[in-house]
C-alpha cells in the first residue's frame, strides 16, 4: 500500500464517535475490523533504505515498552492530565512506524480524557498492553525479515 | 548565519560531504521523540538540509540564538516548553534569529490550529506526518527564507549607500566651508568697502550652500531639505554675518512644513539670502530713525499652495525701495538673481513697496 492508500485508508475509517469507532465505557475501545497492527506502507513511505528502517524500528522498540507502561500506570491512577499526555505520546510513537491499530486506541484515549468522558480503565490499559505486544512482535518480524 | 556546528544528539547516519554541508541551509528538528527526530532527520537530510536537533522547546530556543537555523521543525507538545511557547519565544526575537517554524502536530483539535499561527508559526502538518506533504511545506518556508534574506540584503544595501551618500554630502559642507573660509581669509587685506562688500556677498552666498549640505547629512531624508529649518537657519547666519545685535531687528517666520529638493533648495536659498542682505544693507539706515521710533521687522511668510507649489511672501518695515524699481530693468545682481530663480521655480514675482516692502514670489516648484 503506497503512502496515499495508508491515508486515504485512515481517512475513511474515522475512528471517531460518529462512526461508531469509540471509547465505550463498559467495553474496550472499538478499531475499525481492517486495520492493521502494521501498515509497512507508512513505515517505508520516509525512506526504503533498509538499514536506515531497521534504526527506526529499534529506535521504535526502545521507546515503546516504557511508553505504555507510562500510558498503562495513567490508566490505572485515573490521572486525566497524564492519560492525555501519555496517550499523546504513544499516538506519536506510533504514527511514526505505521502501528496503526495503537495509534488509534491512543487518539482515542487522548481524545476522550480530553472531553472528560468516562474510559473504561481496566479493560482500555489491557487493551494497549496487547496492541503494544502485537506492535513489537510484528517489528520484530518486520526487522527478521529484512 | 549558518553555523559549521552540527549537534546531532541520536544520529548514527553518516553525514553528506563537508562541501555539500556548507552550501546547504541548516534546519533544526525540535522534537522530544528520538524516532520521529530520526525520520525527520532522514527526510530533511535526503532534501540537503544540514540538521541539527532539540529534544524540547527550550533546548530549541538556545540553539536558536547559538546556531541561527535557517527553518525549525517543531512539535507542539513536548516536554519542559512546548511548541507553543518556544515559537512564542522566538517570536521575541531579533528578525534574524527568528527563523521561519514549521509545526508538527499530533493535535487535531481546531483551538490549537488556530494557536499555531497565534504563537507565529509559518505553517503545521498533522501527524502522521505526510512525507510528500512535508516536503512542500518545506519549499515553502526556504522561499520565505530566501525573500526575507533578499529583503535583509536590500535593507543593507540602502543604509551602505545612505551613509555614503551622507559622507558626501558631510565632505562637500566641509570643502565649501573652507572656500568661505578663504574668502573670509582675503578680505582681511581688502581695504575698499565696495570689494569687501562683494567678498562678503560671496561669502554669504557659498555659506548658504554649504548649510543645504549640512542638512542634507543631518536629515533622516536625504533628498530632501526642509525649508522651514533651512530658513531659520540661513537666516541666523545672515543676521550674525552682517554684525546684527540682538533687538536691533525682529524676525518672523512663518513656514509651512515645506520639503523642497535639492536644487529647489539652492535657488530658494539663493532668493531669501538676497533678500535679506537688501534688507540688512539699505532697509534700516542708522539715520532713517527707524531704531528709536519703531522696531524694525523682517517678516518671512512660506505657504503651500498646491501639493508641489509653494510661495514665499518676504517683507520688511524699512525705508522701501525706489519707486522707479523695475523688475523687467533690474540692475543690481541681488534681485536679478531673486527675479530669475523666481523665474527658474516657474513663480511669478510682485514687488509691492508701500507701509511695507513685500516680495511675493508666488507659486514656486518645490521639486
Amino acid at each position: 500500500m503506497c503512502q496515499k492508500n495508508a491515508h486515504s485508508n485512515t481517512a475513511e475509517k474515522p475512528l471517531n464517535h460518529a462512526d461508531g469507532a469509540s471509547a465505550n465505557p463498559d467495553d474496550r475501545i472499538t478499531i475499525a475490523p481492517h486495520t492493521p497492527t502494521l501498515d509497512k506502507s507508512v513505515l517505508e513511505s520516509c525512506s526504503t533504505e533498509r538499514a536506515f528502517l531497521i534504526e527506526v524500528c529499534e529506535s521504535f522498540l526502545t521507546d515503546v515498552h516504557h511508553r505504555s507502561q507510562a500510558l498503562q500506570q495513567a490508566l490505572t491512577q485515573n490521572n486525566t492530565q497524564a492519560m492525555i499526555e501519555t496517550a499523546h505520546a504513544l499516538k506519536s510513537l506510533s504514527s511514526c512506524v505505521g502501528a496503526m491499530r495503537l495509534f488509534h486506541i491512543c487518539q482515542i484515549i487522548e481524545s476522550t480524557a480530553r472531553t472528560g468522558n468516562e474510559i473504561k480503565k481496566s479493560s482500555v490499559s489491557s487493551q494497549v498492553k496487547t496492541e503494544c505486544e502485537q506492535i513489537q512482535v510484528a517489528i520484530q518480524n518486520y526487522q527478521n525479515a529484512a | 548565519m549558518l553555523s559549521n556546528t552540527i549537534v546531532n544528539p541520536d544520529s548514527t547516519a553518516t553525514p553528506a560531504p563537508a562541501a555539500a554541508f556548507q552550501a546547504s541551509p541548516l534546519l533544526l528538528i525540535a522534537d522530544d521523540e528520538p524516532t520521529t527526530r530520526l525520520l525527520l532527520r532522514k527526510a530533511m537530510q535526503k532534501e540537503n538540509f544540514r540538521v541539527i536537533e532539540a529534544r524540547n522547546g527550550k533546548e530549541c530556543l538556545e540553539m536558536c540564538q547559538q546556531q541561527h537555523p535557517d527553518i525549525v521543525l517543531m512539535d507542539a507538545v513536548m516536554p519542559e516548553m512546548d511548541g507553543f511557547d518556544c515559537c512564542s519565544a522566538l517570536k521575541a526575537l531579533p528578525e534574524n534569529d527568528a527563523p521561519p517554524v514549521l509545526m508538527i502536530t499530533g493535535l487535531d483539535d481546531p483551538a490549537s490550529d488556530d494557536r499555531i499561527f497565534e504563537v507565529g508559526a509559518a505553517d503545521y502538518i498533522s501527524k502522521p506526518i505526510h512525507w510528500a506533504l512535508l516536503r512542500q511545506r518545506v519549499y515553502r518556508l526556504q522561499d520565505i527564507l530566501k525573500r526575507r534574506q533578499a529583503e535583509a540584503r536590500i535593507k543593507a544595501s540602502l543604509q551602505e549607500k545612505e551613509a555614503l551618500l551622507k559622507e558626501v554630502h558631510h565632505r562637500v559642507k566641509n570643502n565649501l566651508q573652507i572656500i568661505s573660509s578663504l574668502i573670509n581669509l582675503q578680505s582681511d587685506t581688502i581695504k575698499d568697502p565696495k570689494v569687501l562688500e562683494i567678498f562678503k556677498e560671496s561669502q554669504n552666498r557659498v555659506r548658504l550652500m554649504a548649510l543645504i549640505h549640512e542638512q542634507l547629512y543631518q536629515s533622516k531624508n536625504l533628498g530632501k531639505i526642509a525649508l522651514k529649518d533651512y530658513i531659520q537657519s540661513l537666516s541666523d547666519n545672515l543676521l550674525r554675518s552682517y554684525g546684527v545685535n540682538q533687538g536691533e531687528i525682529t524676525l518672523n517666520l512663518e513656514i509651512d512644513d515645506i520639503n523642497l529638493e535639492t536644487d529647489a533648495a539652492v535657488s530658494c536659498g539663493l532668493m531669501i539670502n538676497e533678500l535679506i542682505s537688501n534688507t540688512l544693507k539699505y532697509a534700516f539706515p542708522p539715520t532713517s530713525g527707524n531704531a528709536n521710533t519703531k522696531e524694525n521687522l523682517i517678516s518671512i511668510q512660506a505657504k503651500r499652495t498646491h501639493s508641489n507649489l509653494f510661495s514665499i511672501h518676504y517683507k520688511d518695515n524699512g525705508i522701501g525701495i525706489p519707486k522707479s524699481l523695475d523688475i523687467q530693468t533690474l540692475s543690481t545682481l541681488g534681485l536679478q538673481l531673486v527675479s530669475s530663480l523666481t523665474e527658474q521655480l516657474g513663480g511669478t514675482l510682485h514687488i509691492i513697496s508701500n507701509e511695507f516692502t513685500l516680495f511675493e514670489l508666488i507659486d514656486l516648484q518645490a521639486s
